[in-house]
């Protein structure tokens, strides 16, 4: 009987075996380590040497660590409302009655599962100064031809458009769970007093929206912080530095500079700033409005 | 009124689609006609054969066979080891239970560029760099399938495991032929999940999967391309054949798609 007993009591810790023995090894020992590396300079072939501080004082005095944080910035700043508002937009437009309006959101919601690869791949082709579709429609109404990855004060808009148009799907997929979610009765109540279709939105969607809105932010500022498969296939940084996100800087220091520490070191201060903002969405959410 | 929201909505799906429309049309068109002017939207002389020469030149055979090893790899062990977790936290008291399970959800937030040179030097030491185990195993817990199944598990009566117990049934017996069988949905999203993020996925692949006979297809399309004329009709036939699989999933089970992104927005 104690025998079943202690069994019993030692089921779940079974049953959670397997994830700790893969997180403990894979997540959490490479965690420390990281911390531990980005004390030493580490070139691939040869083992690491302990040097202190010297990978973050490299970054910090580095003007391409600047120049990288202000792209990501810019980059996060703009993407961010743009994506967001567009998509609150088409949640508000495709929640409304229309004939194939399962058809728009599915070509809509789409492009949030397809590879960043093969979208990279396909607007670099698309933008391309000589040969990309874009030039030859604005050719046809007399523009001259735009160097939208080749221009270094166009390029980043470029990444932030494609940007904007992959993540729009998955917010306004959200967004309309947030809008079936308000109960029919507020809108109709508000009706019988007399509130306009602004007013309605004002004050019954926009408030019961804003939790979800909340969520949505902080989720699409840490995705969108830690963006790098599109400048890889697409502009590798350039030209210039004008499309340098910390990501790119994080990869180009460790992989084409072989300064796998510094990386390291670089990893770190983008996972401090993806704390930060998870942090804050926690602090957001504790005064939930719930319906 | 209802003819501008048509226009509306019918300009963003167009603007959303045709990026994939060209790509395709691309995909067949012979190079001459890629760097044609004018343009043409329909392959004036239509070159199904670009997606063999391009799988021949890229070896992208061998890179679907990875990936597919690769994505079913991590749905498999996922599933498993997600709804043994779940299951503990949603119908066990332990000590230490919310902690472990604090401590499940913070790995939400270790990105994986943090751990990506450590995680490369391991493997190194280890030997299994350019593995299917070394590609695997670091990349099959996500807490997101713990989450979904110990939501769902809160939600079936305990009657159900109380008369089998009674019967005899040993605690895994339960969880294997009690509770799984009503697990259709979750394990359903979970998997779907895992296996979008895998398959599309770029940064993990790239850097620890360099030997030739084990990249995986993002990797093969990302390094594909030349610096100079490029040759997009076979890059685009990689491309098409890269979403192809995500698309036929996307057409069947579009619901499950919905529901995963509704799930990780509800509670995170």
């Amino acid at each position: 009987m104690v025998a079943w007993k202690t069994r019993q009591r030692l089921t779940p810790y079974f049953f959670l075996l397997p994830a700790f023995v893969l997180l403990g090894i894979f997540t959490f020992y490479p965690l420390v380590s990281a911390v531990r590396l980005s004390f030493y300079e580490w070139q691939i072939i040869s083992e690491p040497v302990f040097t202190g501080l010297q990978n973050y004082r490299d970054t910090f005095t580095d003007f391409k660590f600047y120049q990288s944080l202000r792209v990501t910035f810019q980059y996060v700043l703009v993407a961010v409302p743009a994506t967001i508002l567009l998509a609150l937009a088409t949640a508000l437009l495709l929640n409304t009655r229309l004939r194939l309006r399962n058809l728009f959101r599915g070509v809509i919601f789409f492009p949030a599962f397809t590879s960043l690869v093969a979208i990279g791949m396909i607007w670099k082709y698309m933008y391309s100064t000589e040969y990309g579709i874009i030039n030859y429609l604005l050719g046809l109404l007399g523009i001259k031809p735009v160097g939208w990855l080749s221009d270094p004060s166009i390029a980043l808009w470029s990444l932030i458009l494609v940007t904007i148009w992959h993540g729009l799907g998955w917010n306004m997929v959200i967004f309309l769970a947030g809008l079936q979610n308000i109960p029919e009765v507020y809108y109709e109540a508000a009706r019988i007093d007399g509130a306009g279709t602004w007013q309605r939105f004002r004050h019954i969607t926009l408030p019961l929206l804003k939790p979800i809105t909340l969520f949505v932010v902080v989720m699409a500022v840490i995705y969108t912080f830690r963006s790098f498969d599109f400048v890889f296939v697409t502009t590798k940084g350039g030209p210039g530095v004008s499309t340098s996100l910390l990501m790119w800087y994080f990869f180009r220091q460790g992989f084409i500079m072989y300064r796998m520490g510094q990386a390291t070191a670089i990893a770190l201060v983008i996972f401090v700033v993806v704390l930060f903002f998870t942090l804050l969405q926690l602090r957001l959410f504790r005064g939930e409005v719930r319906y | 009124m209802k003819a501008l929201r048509y226009l509306l909505a019918a300009l963003l799906a167009f603007f959303i689609f045709t990026p994939f429309l060209w790509m395709f049309s691309t995909s067949i068109k012979p190079l001459g006609e890629v760097y044609g002017i004018p343009p043409t939207l329909l392959p004036q002389v239509f070159s199904p054969e670009n997606y063999l020469i391009a799988f021949q030149r890229s070896q992208a055979l061998r890179a679907f066979f990875v990936t597919v090893v690769y994505a079913a790899g991590c749905v498999v062990l996922y599933l498993f080891i997600a709804a043994l977790a779940g299951y503990a936290f949603a119908r066990y008291n332990f000590v230490g239970k919310n902690l472990l399970f604090i401590l499940v959800l913070a790995t939400l937030m270790i990105p994986i560029e943090v751990n990506l040179l450590p995680l490369y030097r391991l493997l190194k030491g280890l030997g299994w760099l350019n593995t299917f185990p070394g590609l695997i195993l670091p990349r099959v817990v996500e807490p997101f399938g713990v989450f979904l199944f110990r939501q769902h598990f809160q939600t079936i009566p305990d009657e159900y495991t109380d008369s089998a117990r009674i019967d005899g049934c040993r605690e895994l017996g339960i969880f294997w032929r009690i509770m799984l069988p009503l697990s259709v949905p979750p394990t359903i999203v979970a998997g779907l999940f895992m296996f979008l993020w895998r398959w599309n996925e770029l940064l993990w692949p790239l850097v620890i999967s360099t030997g030739n006979r084990m990249r995986t297809i993002q990797t093969v399309i990302s390094l594909f391309v030349r610096e100079r004329y490029v040759e997009w009709n076979f890059q685009m036939a990689l491309c098409v054949a890269a979403i192809l699989p995500i698309f036929v999933l996307f057409i069947s089970i579009q619901k499950y798609f919905v529901q995963g992104v509704v799930l990780s927005g509800i509670k995170a």
